[in-house]
């Protein structure tokens, strides 16, 4: 309970920091926002290019977290890291100097005796199955956007998933979210039907959005 | 100055900052080179929204369409004669 309210403590501290209080309030309340959930096939994944020798992929343990092996440059991330590993999500990081600067999250819902699950299934109507896995809340420190390290991080945990014999794995991004939206579709995810979600805290509504109204233009669904 | 050579221009002083030395072909690859990444391709929207008075669709917002100068162009030309 502590570390749940240090990490919101930061979290709220660190959104504020970049982009003040609309900001925070638009990530928890917000009406009628389209979300695209996605898919990838692991089997036709592509080898990893440009695997940069700066930056070190790992997989967040609990061992390593206790004994300091790593260190964030968001707190919110690392009072996130323990209680994210004990709901049994796995944790996926890029580390460059034993600092993680970015990570992502992942649960396998579907593999036997794993109960861990996500609230976002739900709301982007997808069941995950047997050999399938949801990637989640990836973040790439401010001061190292720019440098495809999305791409790097999804890639890697593709492929070690993929190496596990995972087959799929499914992901989602908010269509107002440009750098997002264009990181999906250069790693080729498959699109799946649209989302038409409201949040109001901790309350959200989702629905399929029908096909015609997939077309809209940027000014709507893009704004910046 | 074309369609190309104003993008050409664009891509050179505010993607590549640089001193406008740098010469990018018509078809080199823009995205494979890391100019074009998921922040250029924000700066790069606004860019083409605001000089052609444009909307970019987002089914248009594929990598196939900003692979090169002339693909980004191509784009551009028929967007503006829709």
């Amino acid at each position: 309970m502590f570390g749940w309210i240090l990490m919101t403590y930061y979290q709220i501290r660190e959104a504020l920091a970049q982009g003040g209080l609309k900001n925070l309030i638009r990530k928890r309340v917000f009406w009628r926002r389209t979300a695209t959930p996605v898919e990838m096939d692991l089997s036709t994944l592509p080898a990893l290019r440009d695997l940069s020798s700066d930056y070190q992929f790992i997989e967040v343990k609990l061992e390593g977290l206790r004994m300091g092996e790593w260190s964030f440059t968001e707190p919110s991330r690392c009072f996130k890291a323990p209680g994210n590993l004990k709901k049994g999500w796995r944790g996926f990081a890029l580390v460059k100097d034993s600092v993680v600067v970015g990570d992502i999250w992942c649960i396998t819902p579907g593999e036997g005796g794993n109960s861990a699950t996500h609230a976002d299934l739900d709301m982007l109507g997808i069941s995950c199955r047997e050999r399938e896995a949801y990637a989640f809340d990836m973040f790439i420190d401010p001061a190292y956007r720019g440098k495809n390290l999305a791409s790097l991080l999804q890639r890697s945990v593709q492929l070690t998933l993929k190496m596990e014999g995972y087959e799929k794995v499914y992901g989602f991004y908010w269509n107002d979210n440009l750098p997002a939206l264009w990181m999906h579709r250069m790693l080729k995810f498959k699109e799946l039907p649209k989302r038409r979600v409201s949040r109001f805290f901790f309350l959200y509504s989702a629905q399929a959005l029908s096909q015609s109204k997939n077309s809209s233009t940027s000014a709507e669904r893009f704004p910046r | 100055m074309n369609t190309q050579d104003i993008i050409r221009s664009f891509i050179a002083c505010e993607l590549l900052q640089g001193t406008g030395e740098t010469v990018i072909g018509n078809d080199d690859p823009l995205i494979e080179s890391g100019i074009i990444d998921s922040l250029g391709i924000m700066t790069m929207l606004s860019f083409l929204e605001d000089k052609f008075s444009l909307e970019i669709p987002g089914e248009d917002l594929v990598p196939e369409n900003f692979a090169s100068i002339s693909t980004i162009a191509a784009l551009v030309e028929l967007l503006t004669n829709k």
